[in-house]
């Protein structure tokens, strides 16, 4: 079966920036230890009696469990738990029409909590008044199953889970952000102090601790759960987004209008590594992404020689090596001029399959107005 | 416990060995004696039968761990007799508390349903089973606090679980009764204080059903 992915950015302005949220509720049952605590043999019974009592709910659930491989490179999927994490008994449940919310929903079982309910929305279905009511949605949703589920809880702490910093609401609003213009200007740590003050975080997705996140692409999210409920954390969460939102715009701005010559000089250092790059990590892929679409978005790109659509700036996800397959790799390499030795060793098959797929779709020239602007 | 075989490691798991001709022996080993043990025992003429602890059945203190590699399909030994366990976990019990008693590293204590370390939650933040946060309820008191501002759950829950609210407010009066006895005013007050939040939150509900629990 095809799942479509629509996470792809609009030409929005808010779209350019706010790339996709996840809304998602943990929930554990009462009575058995979290799944990282179970054998795997109890955790695959386990798993088998949860998926039962869920579809005992009337849920037409469509379990995707045994053709997880497949969807391992598709958008929604990749924003779950990651393929190295998934324990023995680990399900994928997906729910195209939910009762009562307006987007579907994908269930996982034995993840690092019993259960853990998603909604994972497109920026073009993010207006901020969406945010609200797909929490509430969800809320209702998950709470129509408690009854069937038992879900372990109590009196002081409210909704009981693995992480201690999902304990009470269990409630996580995600929200993907492409901030090139505020990290262009070293922002990120006021952004992050600002994030703290509001009790929200930011996740830089960096394990070095710089403040130089690949493709400038950072996680905001609702950083407690103990002392509010869903619909109050995610309408602080809208507010602060509204303010990045804006914060972001400026500094793209500002480097059009000011720093034009920065500005070249990172969109022709891009075209020069489309040219002549053989093989691509991961992060450099992420950045080459980013640059395009600062690019795309500040209207450097000249509209007569640009790739007809904007690759989705979460692209960079399906390239990382935990989820790029080697039939990809061999398909997107059919046709490259390559040494052997790269063909036959993994780790740079995988780097020349990422310098291959960008080649293909990111040719472009940039706009004759822009060039003399910044060389002025 | 200390491991009968290497005396550094906890025990985490019971072996029995089948030793031809000097019938069963049983040792409390931790997790990598007995993968040793599984691995070699056989090639020493030695047949290796071994079991992990049934959660349920564990003596608070004692890690039940996993069984080697993770995965119990590939670690199915013979059960041994319920009533040897029982035995067993009676003595467990009585050494646990004594051991408590002279003073125990507080560190070191594990949860009975899951395993778990105190020490783990604190280095990780992550809980092995639900009753973590009723065992550690004092010692992740201040964890909670330090996340989230507060210690008390402020959001509603989908549908009433008023029974469990009644369970909790005997549970609080017999702890304040204990506290009380053994004359530990500063628990008595903070028991106290739940115990009258916990009553009123309780009494509100039943005032307006569903109201504050309506999702």
């Amino acid at each position: 079966m095809a799942l479509k992915d629509d996470l792809t950015p609009m030409p929005t302005e808010r779209g350019q920036i706010c790339l996709c949220a996840q809304f998602a509720f943990v929930r554990n049952l009462e009575g058995m230890p979290f799944p990282d605590r179970m054998s795997d043999a109890a955790r695959r019974r386990r798993s088998k009696e949860v998926i039962k009592r869920l579809q005992a709910c009337a849920l037409n659930f469509l379990d995707l469990t045994d053709e997880l491989e497949a969807f391992n490179t598709h958008l929604h999927v990749m924003l779950l738990t990651a393929p190295e994490s998934r324990l023995p008994g680990y399900a994928l449940l997906y729910l195209a029409k939910p009762e009562g919310v307006e987007a579907p929903l994908w269930c996982e079982v034995m993840g690092a909590n019993h259960l853990a309910f998603s909604v994972i929305a497109s920026a073009r279905q993010l207006s901020p008044a969406d945010y609200d009511r797909l929490a509430e949605q969800l809320q209702r949703f998950v709470d129509r199953l408690e009854p069937v589920l038992n879900f372990a809880r109590t009196e002081q702490l409210g909704y009981l889970t693995r992480q201690l910093t999902l304990t009470g609401s269990g409630f996580r609003l995600r929200v993907w952000l492409h901030l090139a213009g505020l990290m262009h200007f070293d922002h990120l740590r006021e952004l992050e102090n600002a994030a703290n003050f509001s009790e929200l975080r930011i996740d830089t997705n960096n394990d070095t601790g710089t403040q130089t996140p690949p493709g400038a692409l950072c996680i905001l999210f609702n950083g407690r759960s103990l002392r509010y409920n869903a619909v109050e954390e995610t309408r602080t969460l809208q507010r602060f987004l509204g303010s990045i939102i804006r914060q972001e715009r400026n500094a793209r701005e500002r480097v059009l209008v000011e720093e034009p010559y920065v500005l070249l000089d990172i969109v022709s250092r891009l075209q020069a590594t489309l040219r002549v790059a053989l093989m691509i990590t991961p992060d450099e892929l992420s950045d080459c992404l980013s640059d395009f679409h600062l690019a795309w978005d500040l209207g450097v790109i000249s509209p007569k020689h640009r790739p007809r659509s904007l690759p989705p700036m979460m692209t960079a996800l399906t390239f990382d090596d935990n989820h790029l397959s080697e039939p990809i790799c061999r398909d997107l390499l059919e046709r490259a001029y390559l040494p052997e030795a790269v063909r036959s060793f993994p780790p740079w098959f995988k780097a020349a399959a990422r310098a291959t797929w960008m080649r293909n779709n990111l040719d472009f020239s940039l706009s004759r107005d822009f060039k003399r602007r910044a060389m002025r | 416990m200390k491991c009968e075989i290497c005396h550094k490691n906890e025990a985490e798991t019971v072996l029995f060995r089948d030793k031809p001709g000097k019938g069963r022996e049983e040792l409390y080993v931790c997790r990598a004696c007995a993968e040793r043990e599984e691995a070699f025992g056989q090639e020493r003429g030695i047949q290796v039968a071994a079991m992990e602890f049934s959660p349920d059945e564990l003596p608070p203190g004692v890690n039940p761990g996993l069984p080697p590699g993770g995965d119990d399909e590939g670690w199915s030994p013979p059960k041994p007799p319920p009533e040897a366990l029982n035995e067993l976990g009676k003595m467990f019990g009585q050494l646990s508390s004594l051991l408590s008693e002279a003073g125990g590293n507080p560190d070191e204590a594990r949860c009975p349903k899951c395993g778990q370390a105190l020490e783990e939650i604190r280095a990780s933040g992550l809980m092995g089973c639900p009753k973590c946060y009723e065992v550690f309820r004092e010692a992740i008191a201040p964890l909670l606090a330090e996340l989230n501002d507060c210690t008390a759950f402020g959001g509603t829950f989908g549908v009433a679980k008023q029974a469990s609210g009644r369970e909790r407010l005997q549970a609080l009066k017999a702890e304040l009764a204990e506290a009380i006895k053994r004359e530990d005013y500063a628990t008595a007050k903070r028991l106290k204080a739940e115990f009258e939040a916990l009553k009123r939150s309780l009494g509100g509900a039943e005032g307006a059903p569903g109201g504050n629990y309506g999702a």
